[in-house]
């Protein structure tokens, strides 16, 4: 059931918070062996929020706008009374969490259960969630596939209905390749928007929050939810929360495709770079034209701006990790190890060009939104690979998977721009495929106005995995 | 237009991995030492374009700040 589904029934008394957790705990306990999404279930805090949330209605309080509504966390989030293992061998260890990251005692206040932590890349490096320790998310849409990373239990467990809503972190397009791979419905906020206290960092500068659901009006719910002002984040804009709210998305609209020129956003589908190859340039004209684009769009040298991106998570991962890479290297995961040495080792010249390319590519990029207020791209370059595959061939040239299925969403989240990855179900076969929605900073309400327009147009949707039907 | 920093071919990664690693307090053993420079040698490789990137020469660096601008 879907999270908003879910918290009408709760909060109608037609179904008690209680029953949800235990339903969704059983779907874990059913389902989560072959899918390797969770790493910790919290059974006995997901019954103490539900309970909680039934005593709130039965006393005639308001449970809050995701009452009842069982939801997990990427294992990077503090979640009181837990290590934060952050996908890593030596976090495990570290004491347990002191309190809840901002995003989740938001999510508490707001009504919803805890079902527990997810898999996810060690210390997020990574987009393929083959996590050394913890074992590989295997997609629910083929199991001997990839889910995506680094968030990739967050949206592996969203396709396999594990959880309603569930909350994942991206740098270079964590929360977007996963969503896509999964096929499920995911949110790149605008860097800084919302809190990112209590969350494990990967990198400072260019690290966001932001959930994942299996329908607009539950992502819309769910970002709401992790808003708010947080003093004591000192990287979050200082700016009011502005709320997508229940009533600002379109209604659905079964049946025919809405008329493009209901829409009135101007939409370019990104091109060149951005174009993509064989599914993935299928699914995202396929949405660019439902969107009535009308022009292709050229963002500002995406190489370089990927490049940029690239130097700068390489480095600020490297140092972050120095002092247990200096002495402990062997329990790294050998998948982001060597990645890390090299980050650290990048020169300071290199790292500072970065930023200037960066700022230089933010400000050309600006002018693109005084044409458009959405563009158009794909998601990932493919739909998900086998496990264990270590190569790509993308416009005839093979190259490594892990770094290159982010080349798409890596100069996007270079600029901090917002992103809402629309999915497209039996995209490649069986699998799906999601396309990014972009926008200009803070107008995360004209991604939702159009995520919104193309789920009730019924092309973009997440159907859970064959095989995990309710 | 900057002067932008030339990429290092091959055998100069190497060369700069030996010295860099020690000087980051890293003690790389000769199998470890060969994954870090082909990891590095990936790293350069991506990190071309914004080498070559034609900055503005005026371009300065704004104060740091985490918090993004208002619109």
């Amino acid at each position: 059931m879907i999270a908003a589904r879910i918290a009408t029934e709760v909060k109608s008394r037609r179904l008690s918070a209680r029953e949800a957790a235990l339903a969704a705990l059983a779907r874990i306990e059913a389902h989560d062996g072959a899918v390797n999404a969770f790493t910790d279930i919290t059974r006995a805090r997901a019954l103490a929020e539900a309970d909680a949330v039934d005593a709130a209605i039965a006393r005639g309080d308001d449970p809050g706008p995701l009452a009842g509504v069982p939801y997990a966390v990427k294992n990077l989030f503090d979640l009181a009374g837990l290590p934060t293992r952050a996908g890593s061998r030596i976090e495990r260890n570290a004491p347990p969490a002191a309190e809840d990251a901002f995003a989740v005692a938001q999510f508490r206040r707001a009504g919803a259960v805890c079902l527990g932590a997810l898999n996810m890349d060690e210390y997020a490096y990574g987009f393929t969630t083959e996590n050394f320790h913890d074992g590989a998310v295997r997609n629910p849409h083929d199991l001997a596939r990839i889910a995506g990373g680094s968030s990739g239990g967050s949206g592996a467990a969203l396709a396999a209905g594990l959880a309603a809503i569930t909350l994942g972190t991206d740098t270079n397009g964590s929360i977007r390749v996963p969503a896509s791979l999964c096929g499920v419905f995911g949110l790149k906020p605008t860097f800084g928007r919302l809190s990112r206290r209590g969350a494990f960092p990967f990198v400072a500068s260019l690290d966001h929050v932001g959930p994942f659901a299996r329908d607009v009006a539950s992502l819309a719910a769910a970002y709401d939810a992790m808003a708010g002002r947080d003093p004591a984040d000192e990287a979050q804009a200082r700016r009011a929360p502005e709320p997508i709210g229940p009533n600002q998305t379109p209604p659905a609209l079964p049946g025919a495709l809405p008329l493009p020129g209901a829409l009135p956003l101007r939409v370019g589908r990104l091109g060149g770079y951005f174009a993509g190859e064989g599914c993935a340039r299928m699914v995202a004209d396929r949405v660019a034209a439902a969107l009535g684009a009308a022009e292709e769009a050229e963002f500002p040298d995406p190489a370089a701006a990927r490049a940029a991106a690239f130097l700068i998570t390489a480095s600020e991962g490297g140092s972050l990790h120095l002092p247990d890479l200096r002495v402990r290297a062997a329990d790294f995961d050998p998948n982001t190890r060597d990645r890390l040495l090299a980050g650290a080792l990048v020169p300071a010249a290199w790292v500072h060009r970065a930023e200037e390319v960066r700022r230089d590519i933010a400000r050309r990029a600006a002018s693109l939104f005084t044409r458009f207020d959405i563009l158009v791209a794909p998601a990932t370059p493919a739909a998900a690979t086998p496990i264990g595959q270590q190569m790509i061939t993308l416009n005839g040239e093979s190259m490594p998977l892990r770094p290159n299925l982010g080349i798409f969403t890596q100069p996007v989240s270079c600029l901090g721009l917002p992103v809402l990855a629309v999915p497209v179900p039996e995209a490649d076969g069986p699998l799906p495929i999601g396309v990014q929605l972009i926008a200009a900073p803070w107008r995360e309400d004209s991604l939702f106005a159009a995520a919104a327009f193309l789920e009730a147009s019924g092309l973009c949707r997440a159907p859970l995995a064959a095989g995990f039907a309710e | 237009m900057t002067d932008a920093p030339a990429p290092p071919d091959a055998a100069a990664i190497a060369s700069y991995v030996r010295a860099a690693a020690p000087l980051a307090g890293l003690a790389l053993d000769p199998e470890r030492e060969r994954a870090v420079i082909a990891a590095f040698a990936l790293v350069s490789r991506i990190a071309a374009p914004a080498l070559a990137y034609p900055l503005p020469r005026m371009t300065e660096p704004p104060a740091i700040s985490a918090v993004p601008p208002e619109p």
